[in-house]
């Protein structure tokens, strides 16, 4: 098949979708192999961007959608109701946070690393679509398993969780910085 | 240590109060210094409590866990144990450090919140099942005359069907009221009193037995016989009609 043929296949599909299409699903579509797929999906994405088109093609996680592109929300906006959130507090943030990073995770687990009480923070979280409950842990009571979903991925414009920087990347500078200063202290 | 003021800041929890406190003195979260931290510690609560904030039990359970580990390191070591080891600090320590990256992680989620908003997205499309339709794909005008043939030949070999052949099936028994009123007054006039069970003795259907009840409630009521009951049997008595015999059936049909 031509890559003009594919493209146009791809293109179809995501717009008649609307929500996100698994790369696997367009690789059963288009019967080709996932790098193949990958490639083309670049290559379309690209030329969007590259001829300012209205419409972008946006990963999230292992799947791709269609969206408005960015630079046209002033316009497209006009179309929409106007609705208003409040931005999270810090206490769910950390939560979201704790969940981003360690899903899938029980409220057991947030609650140790806070050290406080979360549950206010993961009803929250729900109702707003960002978490959802993925499943049960195999253990006594059983408690319930939380992950991001993908509106979590389109909010923060994170192409997918592996992209997310490194946990570990928040703190290597602090501690640098505190321990030495920690360490003047202790020789006073 | 010189006294620390603060304006009464409100904290996510414990472990941010104790960051805050870290912070503040400009000490290491590998080496706290908990007498001093433990005092500002306990000192925060004491002014939350003053300014009325609910002091949450999550609180209060970091402040006994700091006095306890104060109290251990008050306490003399025995043996040869180096020092590093056992510090009691080490496991708050490593508590602090995994918060903290949390903390740093949600400022980073904080700073994206909005990232994605100018994008707007379609929701799942309701996409119409698309019907794959083979039923009329091979069909052509020559397999309909065909058909209409096929018919026609049919219809020519046809028989009428002989309606006796069903009555064994959908036939009903006719069992006439009138007969059986005629038996039973007959066993009447000759015994004079009868059982009234004794009317359905040799009844075989359903029917039959309908009949032959309706036929006493017919004899009842033409006041031919009378009926009276003790210990549960109930007799039929022969009424001796005083007019001519004849008239009796007059209003009674099948």
């Amino acid at each position: 098949m031509e890559i003009q043929k594919i493209e146009g296949i791809i293109e179809a599909v995501l717009f008649a979708a609307g929500d996100a299409v698994s790369v696997d699903k367009l690789c059963e579509i288009t019967r080709i192999d996932r790098p193949t797929l990958l490639s083309i999906i670049t290559r379309l994405s690209d030329s969007y961007s590259y001829n300012k088109r209205g419409i972008k093609i946006v990963k999230v996680g292992d799947k791709y959608q269609m969206a408005t592109r960015g630079e046209f929300f002033e316009y497209v906006q006009k179309i929409a109701e106007p609705i208003k959130r409040n931005p999270l507090s810090r206490a769910t943030l950390e939560v979201l946070a704790v969940i981003a990073y360690k899903q899938p995770v029980t409220r057991a687990t947030i609650e140790r690393i806070r050290g406080v009480n979360s549950d206010n923070s993961v009803s929250r979280l729900l109702e707003l679509g960002l978490i959802e409950e993925t499943g049960r842990l195999d253990a006594p009571g059983r408690p319930v398993l939380f992950g991001t979903t993908d509106e979590f991925l389109r909010c923060f414009a994170i192409d997918s969780i592996s992209d997310l920087p490194p946990i570990d990347e928040f703190v290597i500078d602090e501690i640098i910085d505190t321990s030495s200063e920690g360490a003047q202290q202790t020789i006073e | 240590m010189k006294q620390i003021s603060f304006k009464l800041q409100i904290f996510e929890g414990p472990l941010d109060l104790l960051l805050h406190l870290i912070n503040k003195n400009k000490v290491s979260i590998y080496d706290i210094p908990i007498s001093e931290i433990t005092e500002q510690y306990i000192d925060y609560i004491a002014e939350m409590k003053h300014f009325d904030i609910e002091v949450s039990s999550e609180f209060l359970v970091l402040a006994a866990h700091l006095l306890y580990i104060k109290s251990k390191m008050l306490l003399p070591k025995y043996g040869d144990a180096p020092e590093d080891e056992d510090d009691p600090r080490t496991e708050l320590t490593q508590r602090l450090v995994e918060y903290k990256k949390f903390k740093k992680a949600a400022q980073f989620f904080c700073e994206r919140e909005f990232a994605g908003s100018r994008t707007f997205y379609k929701m799942r499309e309701y996409i119409e099942p698309v019907l794959i339709d083979e039923s009329l794909s091979n069909i052509t005008i020559g397999h309909l005359v065909s058909a209409i043939y096929d018919i026609s030949e049919r219809i020519k070999y046809r028989r009428p069907v002989n309606a006796e052949r069903f009555k064994g099936i959908v036939g009903r028994e006719v069992v006439s009221v009138f007969s059986k009123l005629k038996n039973v007054l007959k066993k009447l006039k000759t015994l004079k009193k009868i059982n009234f069970i004794d009317i359905f003795r040799n009844v075989k259907t359903k029917t039959e037995a309908v009949a032959s009840f309706l036929a006493v409630l017919e004899l009842i009521k033409m006041n031919a016989v009378k009926v009276s009951q003790n210990n549960g049997e109930t007799q039929l008595k022969y009424i001796k009609k005083r007019k001519g015999g004849s008239g009796i059936f007059g209003n009674t049909k099948d």
